[in-house]
């Protein structure tokens, strides 16, 4: 466990999530070993890796969808504004307070409107076998416009809509579920330099509401300006803290498998 | 020819055929707006030529085949949910493959061996004939049709979900196991309930044909439960008569008709495609 990870939350920031000793194995392969996080609320953490590090599977760990071979994940419990907003009865599964954006998410086969599928993102307010209410179409309408998804788009087929557009509309669902902690593979892939802007934009926005966000990246020089924190990943963490710290250490190199005299793209000089 | 249909109209076989006819349309419409965005077609077809086996068993030993049927097709179902969820080294298809000959070559083999078997009773299984539904399948059928139809309006927009991203779904605290899981069940008594009608070979056709026809004329949801409902139920009241004036097999005029439906949109989607996107091809 790194120095960084091992900090207590600071004031006002509270843990939403924690890996103890995680370590996931694939048909006996290991993919992750002896994993240490803590995500606090109000902090973005850039996970960084090269390709077959693990970050997608640390991800599926972080939202629940892979069972860890060894050690164990915590999540903040579902807090009480979340029983409130389904009518007073908690969500039969107490599910974590997590939403999770994956990498291959712009493809649909399902034929829905962007307004649908953000709605789908109050599925855990509204319930099984309930409509929506009106506060729920509200939480619609303010999500899809902190995306600035435009108007005219909202009752469009998604399949309708640019790659980038759809990207942001799934970004609106997740904003629409109210997560507390975000867990977003690639958010950045297919948007322009005007979209890539706007995520970033969003996500300091939704930082300073509170909101946990770790957000996997392969633009080291992007991730590190907005990130309060970089993971450098590679099956281990191989370095954790202020990206400047993470980009000038030796570290980086290691976790990405490259010479010392190579510069990592991002890091000082790089 | 109307007054021919209007004095068959007046016999109760006749009038529980079309009951039970547009129920199971509407029942196998609905689910096929998931079976088609679920990529559930092939088990669709596997689950239903599974209960042959069930069907042979139960004719064999003297026992009430649609309740051996049933238990064979509930089982296939969790079974393939099983392999699907757990996502194991074997592939759903190659499951409902291997699921769909063993079981069918297991009835072949029941039928052999027991002598008493009356062949008759399984072949009006394999083509089904919905001319002799009692009222007492009608009263199952409506009971089943509740239950399932209760099922996909209660749980709709979690099944949506769970078309939109499977993932996504779960971590929003979809119980997706469960869901899919009784999905697949609610498609094995749905076929059991559809065997009886049309048929072991056709069944499938009913669960596949009316959301595949939704999709080639609208691309929102919405539209295609719309046209599925209304054309698998256009499909049974036509195919109904036509083999009542004309004689022909029921489930195989119903099935026909829903396929040419389908061909038709087909048609008409590509040809309003090539107009509006003629490619270079027309320009030599």
């Amino acid at each position: 466990m790194t120095e960084k990870d091992r900090r207590w939350p600071a004031e006002g920031q509270r843990a939403l999530a924690k890996a103890e000793d995680v370590a996931v194995a694939f048909n006996g392969t290991p993919v992750l070993e002896g994993i240490n996080l803590s995500l606090l609320s109000g902090e973005l953490v850039g996970l960084v890796g090269p390709n077959g590090a693990g970050k997608t599977t640390l991800l599926r760990v972080l939202a629940a969808l892979i069972q860890p071979t060894e050690g164990r994940v915590s999540w903040q419990e579902a807090d009480r504004s979340l029983r409130q907003d389904s009518g007073g009865i908690a969500p039969r599964r107490t599910a974590p307070a997590v939403g999770y954006l994956p990498q291959d998410c712009t493809k649909f086969q399902f034929p829905v409107s962007a307004w649908d599928l953000v709605m789908m993102g109050r599925t855990r307010h509204i319930g099984a076998g309930r409509w929506p209410a009106s506060h729920d179409a509200e939480k619609v309408r303010q999500a899809l416009k902190s995306v600035a998804l435009p108007e005219d788009t909202w009752g469009r087929n998604i399949n309708k809509l640019s790659g980038g557009q759809r990207r942001m509309a799934m970004l609106a669902m997740l904003l629409a579920s109210e997560s507390h902690l975000l867990l977003l593979d690639e958010p950045a892939a297919a948007l322009d330099l005007s979209g890539h802007d706007r995520l970033y934009g969003v996500l300091n926005d939704l930082r300073e509401d509170g909101i946990g966000i770790v957000a996997v990246s392969h633009d080291l020089a992007a991730i590190a300006a907005y990130a309060d924190r970089l993971v450098a990943l590679n099956r281990r963490v191989w370095a954790s803290g202020e990206p400047e710290e993470v980009l000038a250490s030796e570290k980086i190199l290691k976790c990405y498998g490259v010479e010392a005299h190579h510069q990592v793209p991002g890091s000082p000089g790089g | 020819m109307a007054a021919h249909l209007m004095q068959a109209w007046r016999y109760a076989f006749f009038r529980n055929a079309v009951f039970a006819g547009v129920l199971t349309a509407l029942l196998c419409s609905l689910l096929s707006v998931f079976v088609v965005q679920r990529d559930l077609a092939f088990a669709g077809v596997g689950i239903a030529h599974c209960t042959f086996g069930g069907l042979a068993l139960g004719v064999a030993l003297g026992l009430d085949p649609i309740i051996t049927g049933t238990v064979f097709a509930v089982a296939v179902a969790l079974g393939l949910a099983r392999v699907t969820v757990e996502r194991s080294r074997l592939k759903e298809d190659a499951a409902i493959g291997i699921a769909f000959a063993a079981s069918m070559a297991f009835g072949v083999l029941v039928i052999s061996i027991s002598p008493e078997v009356y062949y008759g009773e399984l072949f009006g299984y394999l083509f089904g004939n919905i001319l002799t539904v009692s009222s007492q399948d009608l009263v199952m059928l409506a009971l089943l049709g509740a239950g399932v139809i209760g099922f996909l309006a209660y749980y709709f927009k979690h099944l949506m979900l769970m078309c939109v991203n499977e993932d996504v779904a779960s971590v929003l605290g979809v119980p997706t196991r469960m869901l899919h899981h009784l999905l697949l069940c609610a498609i094995a008594l749905t076929v059991v309930v559809t065997i009886q009608l049309i048929g072991i070979v056709l069944a499938s056709g009913l669960l596949v044909i009316p959301a595949a026809t939704g999709k080639q004329i609208t691309d929102h949801y919405r539209g295609i439960i719309l046209v599925a409902v209304f054309s698998s139920v256009l499909a049974t009241l036509g195919g109904l008569g036509l083999s009542f004036l004309f004689g022909w097999p029921s489930g195989a005029t119903v099935v026909l008709i829903a396929s040419v439906l389908f061909a038709v949109v087909y048609l008409i989607d590509r040809i309003k495609g090539r107009i509006r996107d003629p490619g270079v091809s027309w320009l030599g």
